[in-house]
């Protein structure tokens, strides 16, 4: 995004890059052992848009998931959030299998040409309590999110997962850019 | 790229209005340089600094002059989420996000960088507008931060400040009986002042009104392609303007210094013509969006 884009006014969204996703699958082997924290699912969210064209996307989507998730065993489920964001909800034992699910689904919506409506993947943890790692699609970054009661975060062991984590993930560095996401639906 | 994307109409009016603003302002400089006497000098310096403070404290400035409130995350927890969902997409810093008691439903942003920007809504838009329509209107001020709408407004308007405030002063020196020492050696360079003074400032007040439509209408398709829902922008300006047109005028009143920024401009009534308002009509903006739902079909 150029000074001559926004002299013109011509605010374009930004490309996803879901690439970065796989990071999340070495990195899963240190969560697991060292933190003792399990993959309880995970997630895609975008956001529709008003077209035929997308519709058709979306049927695509749901054919290919079917596909995809009757080979490896996945459950799905389609929800739409209070905001109106589109979220495919995945559960596998697997660990292997929700990330190629979650990245088969970006790369659906990238080729149909709606990939800039990618809000974002996360991937649900458990030890004691929850855990999230918010995958960034327009920064290619993930980020950690741990929920607490009446919308507070635990930010002090977001902070620690992120100086454990920081050499085997693309992590945030800007911790104002965590942003919470609320009664996610994985 | 997507063709309902691309708007090459909208983008050729902009350079032209911005060449033809660069090319009366160079006329403008030209002249004051070459004519000017102590005091234009003096004149312009000051007008540079103003303008420097006020650009860089307008965040603090409107929210002063609006009576806006920063809201944290926990006041609001709602409207944050929303206007964070909209940054991570459109990859955007998040701006702080502000709240003016008042019962007309409008939005502003200010703020001068992507990096100091605040997002103000009112109470009333709040209530009136459901949440797919308050995330278009969101959407629409941060495509104004996006654009850096703020700087581009400022700059352009800078030299026509300055032209206005030349002809003010020299008017009221010319009533005063202009009793200058030099006065017979400047008589001629300061008529020459005056009239290009009082032409670039007539000029450059309607390119700038022109411009800032322009950006309005850009911000409207940045707001369009962020939520990915033109319909929900045009159902939002609707209904705010079916509430503009019944609210009672002394609240108006109190925010027409702010209108260049506020998302629909808080003044009443048929405006006097086209030529003269920042913002451009609902119909036309709404006709705009409609094109662009069309567009995004193929």
């Amino acid at each position: 995004m150029g000074f001559l884009d926004a002299l013109l006014g011509k605010s374009r969204l930004p490309k996803p890059k879901p690439d970065k996703l796989f990071a999340i699958s070495t990195a899963y082997i240190t969560l697991n052992t060292n933190l003792n924290l399990k993959s309880v699912g995970a997630g895609i969210c975008f956001k529709p848009l008003e077209a035929s064209r997308f519709e058709s996307a979306e049927v695509e989507l749901r054919e290919l998931l079917q596909q995809s998730c009757k080979e490896t065993n996945t459950q799905y489920i389609i929800k739409k959030d209070s905001f109106g964001y589109i979220w495919v909800v995945l559960n596998d034992p697997e660990f292997e299998d929700l990330v190629t699910t979650v990245y088969m689904v970006s790369e659906t919506l990238k080729e149909n040409g709606f990939g800039e409506q990618l809000l974002c993947a996360v991937f649900k943890f458990r030890d004691e309590s929850e855990i999230y790692w918010i995958y960034n699609f327009k920064q290619a970054v993930f980020y950690p999110f741990a929920p607490l009661p009446d919308k507070k975060r635990n930010s002090s062991y977001e902070f620690r997962l992120r100086s454990i984590m920081e050499k085997e993930l693309p992590i945030e560095k800007e911790a104002e850019r965590w942003y919470p996401l609320w009664d996610i639906p994985v | 790229m997507k063709k309902w994307y691309r708007d090459y109409g909208l983008q050729a009016r902009m350079i032209l209005t911005m060449f033809l603003l660069a090319v009366l302002y160079l006329i403008f400089l030209s002249v004051i340089l070459t004519f000017g006497y102590g005091w234009t000098n003096i004149l312009l310096l000051f007008m540079m600094l103003m303008l420097f403070v006020q650009f860089f404290f307008s965040d603090k400035l409107v929210l002063w002059s609006t009576g806006g409130r920063i809201v944290t995350e926990q006041e609001e927890p709602r409207l944050h989420e929303t206007v964070s969902r909209l940054c991570a997409i459109a990859d955007l810093p998040k701006p702080k996000i502000a709240i003016v008691e008042s019962n007309v439903p409008n939005a502003f942003a200010t703020g001068r960088s992507k990096n100091n920007a605040i997002v103000a809504v009112t109470t009333s838009l709040k209530q009136k507008l459901s949440q797919p329509e308050l995330e278009a209107v969101l959407a629409h001020e941060l495509s104004h931060v996006k654009n850096r709408d703020m700087l581009i407004i400022t700059i352009a308007s800078f030299l026509s400040t300055v032209a206005a405030l030349l002809v003010r002063n020299m008017m009221f020196m010319g009533m005063m009986g202009g009793g200058n020492r030099d006065r017979n050696n400047n008589a001629g360079a300061a008529i020459i002042i005056f009239v290009v003074s009082l032409v670039v400032w007539v000029i450059s007040f309607l390119l700038i009104r022109a411009l800032s439509r322009y950006r309005e209408f850009a911000a409207d398709r940045g707001s369009a392609m962020i939520t990915g829902q033109p319909s929900h922008l045009a159902s939002a300006l609707m209904a705010i303007s079916g509430v503009m047109e019944r609210v009672p005028t002394r609240d108006l009143r109190e925010m027409e210094g702010m209108n260049a920024f506020f998302i629909i401009p808080a003044i009443s009534g048929d405006s006097i013509m086209g030529l003269l308002s920042t913002h451009p009509p609902v119909e036309a903006r709404i006709r705009a969006l409609e094109e662009m739902e069309r567009k995004m079909e193929f």
